[in-house]
């Protein structure tokens, strides 16, 4: 799909110039190249890891990335306090140890925390709710960085309101570390009942109520325009938290995501290995029964994780941080 | 070259940019007035089908894994391997181009290994500019194409490091080979499905109908 965006200056802020002679014509950082990765990773399994060892069944599972964090979301649930990236060394051990690409989650507004994730060289930032908000006015401005962002939304208006701030990708926020996978549906369905409402208004050429909706949903009307005419978020949109078995995996791929993150479900299990290798199997082959039904076989209720449902609950992290 | 009614075309869709190249085959058959429609494929039974088959960009390791799942008994990859023999074409765009590689070597972790389809007499190093920071476009020249450049988009690419005698370099500098061609089997460790120029599928769709 092609970039529909109205090119403007502040957009271009993330491109980094060439470094050598031999790379005049070398442009880096650039929108597509950011939302081209994203695309890269689409039919895949983004799992959430804390050391070098996970890291490797998650690659030998065939997840398409990692998710670099110090603690899972449930442990981030039970420890409580204040939660902050993974240590630098081991994001950078797990960048030595695996091909996949390698993400690790900054806090949200926390500019210069994703500065130095930048320099790690990590292939992509998430500027994550699991982690404690550090500006609770304003996220990150994404343009000004060559790793492409992805962030969680609600809705369809923040949605857009991070993919005007420069998010390359979007991941639904869903529940993290409850291993309950309503909220999730919750979301993608939001998302999908918005941008068919205003595709809608697109197809019968009444701008001025698509201009209406920018303005209810503080968003641009370029963004909601090019949504609303590919009757799709205009970057890749992936399904998170609470996702814990294949058939849940499956469930979001139908509901229209573009792939799956998995958080505390994988590791917080007491099968790891089969598990990963289940729900990359399930979020590939979605729409075959056959096939996930084989992948939910492989898994076992009795080793999954435990849930976490409303009353237990007593944090909402996808309510935390700023949404302007 | 004589033109065939009906050509189908199919999109391995177990992983990748699948839709992208979906979009973008169906708006030059449509062009060219033929009927048919790109489909997706994911089961050995449905590549029986097809002239043409595009193995999208993506994640090599993950389509290495699926493609050779052992609940499948390696029936996907053996169709692929006899199809080929009996003039299937292939294009394979950057993961794609690993999958058909010979020989495939990861740059920064040496002790890696992956099933590839080894259909094609290349050598293949992944990641050889490093991580996503490092991706980049750049214009290049495409043999056959013209003077007009054509927008390389490079996202993790591998690089074709080596290739056979009867292997056809299509688009390189003076270091590294962007473009292949062998027989009916073409190669790219960039992305022409995430640009508006159509001129790399279309030579693809040429090389099926030749």
């Amino acid at each position: 799909m092609k970039n529909l965006f109205s090119e403007r200056s502040y957009m271009k802020k993330g491109e980094r110039p060439h470094r050598t002679a031999y790379e005049e014509d070398v442009v880096r950082g650039t929108n597509r190249v950011k939302r081209g990765f994203a695309r890269m990773t689409k039919g895949g399994v983004i799992m959430d890891v804390t050391s070098v060892e996970q890291a490797h069944i998650a690659e030998d599972a065939g997840a398409v990335a990692v998710m670099v964090l110090d603690k899972l979301p449930i442990d981030v649930r039970r420890a409580g306090g204040v939660a902050r990236p993974a240590s630098i060394p081991i994001i950078m051990d797990i960048l030595d140890a695996i091909t996949i690409p390698v993400m690790a989650k900054c806090r949200l507004g926390h500019t210069y925390e994703a500065k130095v994730l930048q320099e790690t060289g990590a292939d992509c930032i998430d500027e994550s709710e699991v982690l404690t908000p550090a500006d609770e006015f304003r996220h990150i401005w994404k343009w000004d960085f060559v790793a492409p962002f992805v962030c969680g939304a609600l809705d369809l208006g923040s949605a857009l309101r991070r993919i005007d701030e420069g998010a390359a990708m979007i991941r639904t926020k869903g529940e993290p570390g409850t291993g309950n996978v309503a909220e999730a549906v919750h979301h993608i369905r939001l998302v999908t009942n918005e941008i068919n409402e205003i595709k809608r208004l697109y197809e019968v050429k009444d701008y001025q109520q698509l201009m209406f909706k920018a303005r209810k949903m503080t968003c641009s009307f370029d963004t909601v325009l090019e949504t609303a005419k590919i009757g799709r978020l205009p970057v890749v949109n992936f399904a998170a938290g609470g996702i814990t078995t294949p058939a849940d995996a499956a469930q979001m791929m139908m509901l229209g995501a573009d792939g799956i993150f998995v958080g505390s479900g994988i590791f917080k299990s007491e099968d790891p290995l089969n598990r990963a290798s289940a729900v990359v199997l399930a979020t590939s082959y979605w729409d075959s029964p056959d096939v996930v039904f084989e992948a939910q076989e492989m898994v076992s209720e009795e080793k999954a994780m435990m849930g976490l449902t409303g009353s237990e609950m007593k944090l909402r992290m996808q309510d935390r941080g700023a949404d302007l | 070259m004589s033109k065939k009614k009906e050509v189908q075309i199919g999109v391995l869709a177990v992983q990748g940019d699948v839709l992208e190249h979906v979009n973008m085959m169906n708006e030059i058959l449509h062009k060219k007035g033929i009927k048919s429609n790109t489909i997706l494929v994911r089961k050995p039974e449905q590549i029986e089908q097809l002239d043409g088959l595009i193995i999208p960009g993506g994640e090599s390791t993950v389509m290495s894994r699926l493609v050779s799942e052992m609940r499948f008994d390696n029936k996907l990859v053996d169709t692929i391997r006899e199809k080929v023999k009996n003039g299937m074409a292939i294009l394979g765009t950057c993961a794609g181009t690993i999958m058909l590689s010979k020989t495939s070597k990861d740059y920064v972790v040496k002790d890696f290994s992956q099933v590839l389809l080894e259909l094609m007499d290349i050598d293949v190093t992944r990641n050889k500019y490093g991580r996503q920071q490092v991706s980049f476009e750049l214009p290049i020249t495409i043999e056959g194409f013209g003077k007009q450049p054509f927008p390389g988009v490079f996202i993790r690419a591998p690089v074709i490091t080596s290739v056979g005698k009867n292997v056809e370099i299509l688009a390189r500098n003076s270091e590294e080979i962007f473009a292949a061609k062998q027989g009916k089997l073409l190669a790219a460790t960039f992305h022409p499905e995430l640009t508006d120029d159509m001129r790399f599928h279309e030579y693809f769709l040429n090389l099926i109908l030749s």
